[in-house]
């Protein structure tokens, strides 16, 4: 059987909207050969998402595999004219990564954990067995221009799974001010990144 | 201690995109989602710019959570495309409106009964206990409804498999023949079948919400008209079958 893998090191890493969008489509119709090409391009940033935010890698993988599953069983609905596969996929993980983590712990666990949180970049977290790949490095590099501040706030909620007014009162700031430097913080990233609809 | 109140729910987007929401206010500004096509439009784009952040994360999985989940992915069947009806919120906003008039009726035919104030307390305490095992149903990430019409009798019921549940409703069901009631069954994907209660036979061709638990295997539900009292197993064909979302 002939698999395609597609990641040339170095260059542009390919669009792979459209097929994955595709394989959706085949998974949707129980398609599992289908499913396997899906899983092998989604498992490790799956994964990834999992393990930043909830920390214990045993829950991370428990949280990987829901999210996978719920691919395949909710593969019908992803509507591709809303973004790209990809993104559905790891908007998926996330969300099931930071509701595990706000149902496990209760406030004051909370706030013990961004106590003993270090300085390093969230993204560094993992850094032994992160795939070394293209986006990584564009990520690194559209964070790095943004203000601490944009960084920090966009850090605490997105990799650490804090809510905005969890956020507001880890940074002492008001909610609008953390309101305003996520967004600005996320557009900014957005243009640096180039995603385009 | 009064939370301000937001003027601009705009503002909301980035924070709902980054999941970063309290529930109450990542629903209410999902209701306001509906409404605004240019919300969903940013939410889109800050969501894909979000994914990013995610995939830079990327870590190779362990072997074996590939086989767990190709393994696991075999009994799961995937969820029919939505045809008509809409999407979800829609669906999801249907709910809470029946419930309401259900608790009024039920209110009201208590009432009119002049049932003793003690068991009006106690039928408003299951109307609100209903309430919000019906709100963590329709909370429920992968809750579906599903309809069914034999007539004018009609079928819905709400399923989360998350939750092991299953809420059936029946409307317009001619009253049970003298004797006999209307009962609801779990049926297996074996052909084996679990009564899940007896609907009673109600004048007003109204039954429900009755509750199902136990959906492991369970692919349809099936109702019967048996003898007062119910059966422990079925003495008729159902009347109505309902095929559960896998």
């Amino acid at each position: 059987m002939v698999t395609l893998r597609s990641v040339p090191a170095g260059g542009p890493e390919p669009e792979p909207g459209d097929r994955l969008g595709r394989l959706l489509d085949h998974c949707a119709r129980g398609d599992t050969a289908a499913f396997e090409q899906v899983y092998d391009a989604m498992a490790g940033p799956v994964l990834g998402i999992a393990t930043t935010v909830v920390r214990n890698r045993a829950v991370a993988e428990e949280v990987a595999q829901e999210v996978l599953i719920e691919v395949w069983r909710t593969a019908s609905r992803y509507q591709p004219e809303r973004g790209s596969a990809r993104g559905w996929i790891l908007t998926i993980a996330h969300r099931r990564a930071v509701d595990r983590v706000r149902s496990e712990q209760a406030g004051t666990d909370r706030e013990d954990r961004v106590a003993r949180r270090d300085d390093e970049r969230p993204y560094d977290h993992v850094a032994d067995e992160v795939e070394a790949n293209v986006e990584r490095e564009q990520v690194r590099r559209c964070l790095d221009t943004l203000t601490d501040l944009q960084r920090e706030s966009i850090a605490l909620a997105y990799y650490d799974g804090y809510t905005y007014r969890e956020v507001a009162q880890l940074l002492h700031a008001p909610l609008g001010t953390v309101k305003t430097r996520l967004r600005d913080g996320l557009v900014r990233l957005r243009d640096c990144m180039g995603v385009a609809r | 201690m009064s939370k301000p109140v937001d003027a601009g729910i705009h503002t909301l987007a980035a924070p709902y995109a980054l999941h970063a929401l309290p529930s109450d206010e990542a629903r209410r500004f999902e209701q306001h989602l509906e409404r605004c096509a240019d919300c969903r439009v940013e939410v889109d784009e800050l969501r894909e710019t979000a994914a990013r952040l995610g995939a830079a994360t990327a870590v190779t999985p362990p072997p074996r959570l590939r086989e767990e989940v190709l393994t696991r992915i075999a009994e799961v069947r995937p969820l029919p495309p939505r045809v008509a009806g809409g999407p979800a919120p829609v669906l999801r906003r249907w709910w809470p409106r029946v419930a309401t008039g259900l608790v009024a009726a039920l209110v009201a035919g208590i009432v009119v009964l002049g049932i003793r104030l003690d068991d009006v307390q106690d039928e408003l305490d299951r109307s609100q206990q209903i309430g919000a095992q019906m709100r963590q149903l329709v909370e429920a990430d992968d809750m579906e409804m599903v309809r069914v019409g034999q007539g004018d009798s009609q079928g819905t019921v709400l399923v989360a498999r998350s939750l092991d549940v299953a809420v059936f409703i029946g409307d317009g069901m001619a009253p049970a023949p003298d004797g006999h009631t209307y009962q609801l069954w779990l049926m297996h994907e074996d052909g084996g079948m679990v009564s899940a209660g007896v609907l009673g036979s109600p004048p007003d061709g109204h039954v429900g919400p009755v509750t199902a638990r136990g959906l492991t295997g369970v692919d349809r539900l099936g109702v019967t008209v048996e003898p007062d009292g119910g059966s422990p197993q079925p003495t008729t064909d159902p009347v109505m079958v309902i095929d559960l979302p896998a």
